[in-house]
C-alpha cells in the first residue's frame, strides 16, 4: 500500500475515510466536531436544522394537517372531527394518538391547553371532538419537537365547518358545500381560537469523558443520539394579545433527564434561552 | 400540610418475597410499591452496550417510564453488571399526588434491598406553584387539581445543584421560578437521604440481630 501524502489527498479520499471513521467509531467521530464547539453537519451548538412547515398538506377527511420538516426528520399531521357529548359542558374535546415511545412531551395535556376548548361547543350538549393523528414518515432524530410542531401547525390549519342541527333526529350535521372549489375563504369554515402558540426545543445533552463542560446540543440528529446521555425539551410560549417584542415567553412544559452528573442552574438557563430564540424563528414561521 | 414541609414518609423494605428487592414507599397517602429483579440475562440475547440496562414497568404511569430509566440508568453502577437486564416494575397503590417522586423513591429503596451497587442516589421533589409564586412542596392530589402548575425534579445527594432530571409546566412558570424550585428541592433532598438511610439502618440491625442470636 502507497503511502498517501498531503497532495495526494482528493475531496473523494477525505470524504471516504471521514465515513470509515464515522461508521468504525462514531464517538471518536462526533467529538472531533464537538471539541471544535461545531457538528458533523456544520451546524453550531444552538442551531436547528432547516424547519419547513406545510399547512393543508392532506385536501381529503380532514379538517386540518400539516407537514412538518426538520431537516431530513418528517412528520405528518391530521385534524380529523367527531361530534359527541363532551364531560365538560361547552368544552370540546382533543385526542392525540401517537405511540408515546416516539415523543415523550405530553402532547394531550398541551394541546388542551392551548386552544381554548370552548369554541367547540355546539349548541347544549354537543360539541367538537378534535382527533389529532401523528405519522412519522422519516425519523432523523428530534421528533419530540417535529411532533409537537406538526400537532400546532395543524391545528392552525383547521377549520370548523358549518353545521346544522337535523331536527328530526336533533343531531348536528355538516353542511355540506355544494362547490368543491376552496377560492372562497369564508365558506371554508371558522378557524380555532388559541390562547397561545407552544413552541418547544429539545436539546442533547452531551458531558465530555474528562467531564468538565456540558454540551448543549439543539435539534439532535439520529446520527448523534446514541452519545447523547439525555435530553432537555422546553417549550415556551408567549400570550396572544402581547404586542410587546420584548415581552419576555414563559414556560408551558420542562423535562429533562440524563444519566450522568446533571444540570447545573447555568446549563437550564442555556437552555431556556435557546428556547426562546427558537420561539422566535418559528413565530415568523408560523405568521 | 405548610408549604415547605413534607407529608411523613413511610418505608417499608422487602414487602415482597419473590422479587430480588422490594419497597414500599409512602408518603403521606400516596404509596407506591416497587420491585426489582435482577441483574439477571435479559430475554433478548443479543445486546449491544456492553453495561447493565434497566428496564422500567409503570404500568399506571407509562409517561414516566423514560424519565425514571434515564435516571436510574445514570446511578446505578450498570458497569459492574455487564450484559445483564435489572427490571424494576412499580405499581400505585394509592395516588394523593406526588405519584412521580414517590415512585422514584420506591424504586431507590428496592434498588438498594435488592443490594444493587450505586454510584448516587436520586432524590425527587414535587412541587406545585400556588399564588404569588408561592412554591408548595409535595402537594396533595387537591393540590396538584387546583394550581394547575406542577414540576417534579430530581437531584443528586452527592451534588444537590445538579438536576438529573425534572419534568413539569403549567401556565406560569419562568426560568425564575424553575430556579427557585431547584433551591427548594436542594433543601428538601437531605431530608429523604437521611430518612432513607434509616430504612435501610434498621434493616441491617435487625438482620444482623437474628444471626448473632442463634446459637
Amino acid at each position: 500500500m502507497t503511502a498517501v501524502t498531503k497532495t495526494d489527498f482528493t475531496a473523494e479520499t477525505s470524504q471516504s475515510w471521514s465515513n470509515t471513521l464515522k461508521d468504525l467509531d462514531p464517538k471518536v467521530f462526533l467529538e472531533k466536531f464537538w471539541s471544535k464547539s461545531t457538528r458533523s453537519d456544520g451546524r453550531l451548538f444552538s442551531m436547528c436544522r432547516r424547519t419547513r412547515m406545510t399547512r393543508g398538506i392532506l385536501k381529503l377527511r380532514t379538517a386540518g394537517s400539516s407537514l412538518i420538516q426538520l431537516g431530513n426528520t418528517q412528520v405528518v399531521c391530521g385534524i380529523s372531527l367527531l361530534v359527541g357529548q363532551p364531560s365538560i359542558p361547552n368544552h370540546g374535546d382533543l385526542v392525540v394518538t401517537l405511540d408515546h415511545t416516539e415523543c415523550s412531551i405530553p402532547l394531550q395535556s398541551i394541546l388542551m391547553d392551548m386552544l381554548d376548548l370552548s369554541c367547540l361547543a355546539l349548541g347544549e350538549s354537543q360539541a367538537w371532538r378534535l382527533q389529532v393523528t401523528l405519522q412519522v414518515l422519516e425519523n432523523d432524530g428530534n421528533l419530540n419537537d417535529a411532533c409537537l410542531l406538526a400537532a400546532v401547525a395543524a391545528l392552525i390549519d383547521t377549520r370548523l365547518p358549518p353545521t346544522q342541527k337535523n331536527s328530526q333526529t336533533g343531531r348536528i350535521e355538516i353542511i355540506e358545500s355544494s362547490t368543491t372549489s376552496s377560492d372562497d375563504d369564508d365558506d371554508e369554515g371558522a378557524l380555532l381560537k388559541w390562547k397561545y402558540i407552544p413552541v418547544p426545543l429539545t436539546v442533547g445533552i452531551y458531558v465530555a469523558d474528562d467531564d468538565d463542560e456540558t454540551f448543549l446540543l439543539a435539534d439532535p440528529t439520529e446520527e448523534e443520539e446514541p452519545l447523547l446521555q439525555g435530553y432537555l425539551t422546553i417549550v415556551v410560549k408567549v400570550d396572544k394579545d402581547s404586542s410587546n417584542e420584548d415581552e419576555k415567553p414563559t414556560i408551558v412544559h420542562i423535562q429533562h433527564s440524563s444519566t450522568t452528573r446533571g444540570l447545573k442552574r447555568e446549563d437550564l438557563a442555556v437552555g431556556a434561552h435557546m428556547a426562546y430564540g427558537r420561539y422566535k424563528e418559528i413565530r415568523e414561521l408560523l405568521s | 400540610p405548610s408549604a415547605g414541609t413534607l407529608r411523613p414518609l413511610s418505608c417499608e423494605l422487602a414487602p415482597l418475597s419473590r422479587s430480588d428487592g422490594s419497597a414500599l414507599w409512602k408518603a403521606g397517602s400516596t404509596q407506591v410499591l416497587a420491585a426489582v429483579y435482577g441483574p439477571m440475562a435479559p430475554r433478548k440475547t443479543s445486546l449491544e452496550k456492553g453495561s447493565a440496562i434497566m428496564s422500567i414497568i409503570y404500568a399506571d404511569h407509562r409517561e414516566h417510564e423514560a424519565l425514571l430509566e434515564k435516571v436510574l440508568e445514570g446511578c446505578v453502577c450498570v458497569d459492574q453488571y455487564k450484559r445483564c437486564v435489572i427490571e424494576l416494575v412499580l405499581q400505585t397503590i394509592n395516588d394523593d399526588g406526588s405519584v412521580l417522586s414517590c415512585a422514584m423513591h420506591a424504586a431507590v429503596a428496592a434498588l438498594m434491598d435488592a443490594g444493587i451497587c450505586m454510584r448516587r442516589l436520586p432524590v425527587a421533589t414535587s412541587l406545585v406553584i400556588g399564588e404569588d409564586r408561592l412554591l408548595l412542596l409535595d402537594p396533595d392530589q387537591e393540590e396538584e387539581r387546583l394550581l394547575k402548575t406542577c414540576l417534579t425534579l430530581v437531584s443528586s445527594n452527592s451534588n444537590p445543584d445538579n438536576l438529573l432530571g425534572s419534568v413539569g409546566g403549567g401556565q406560569d412558570l419562568s426560568l425564575e421560578t424553575v430556579l427557585a424550585c431547584q433551591d427548594a428541592a436542594s433543601k428538601a433532598a437531605p431530608v429523604v437521604i437521611s430518612f432513607l438511610r434509616m430504612a435501610i439502618e434498621q434493616k441491617i440491625t435487625r438482620q444482623s440481630k437474628t444471626l448473632l442470636s442463634s446459637n
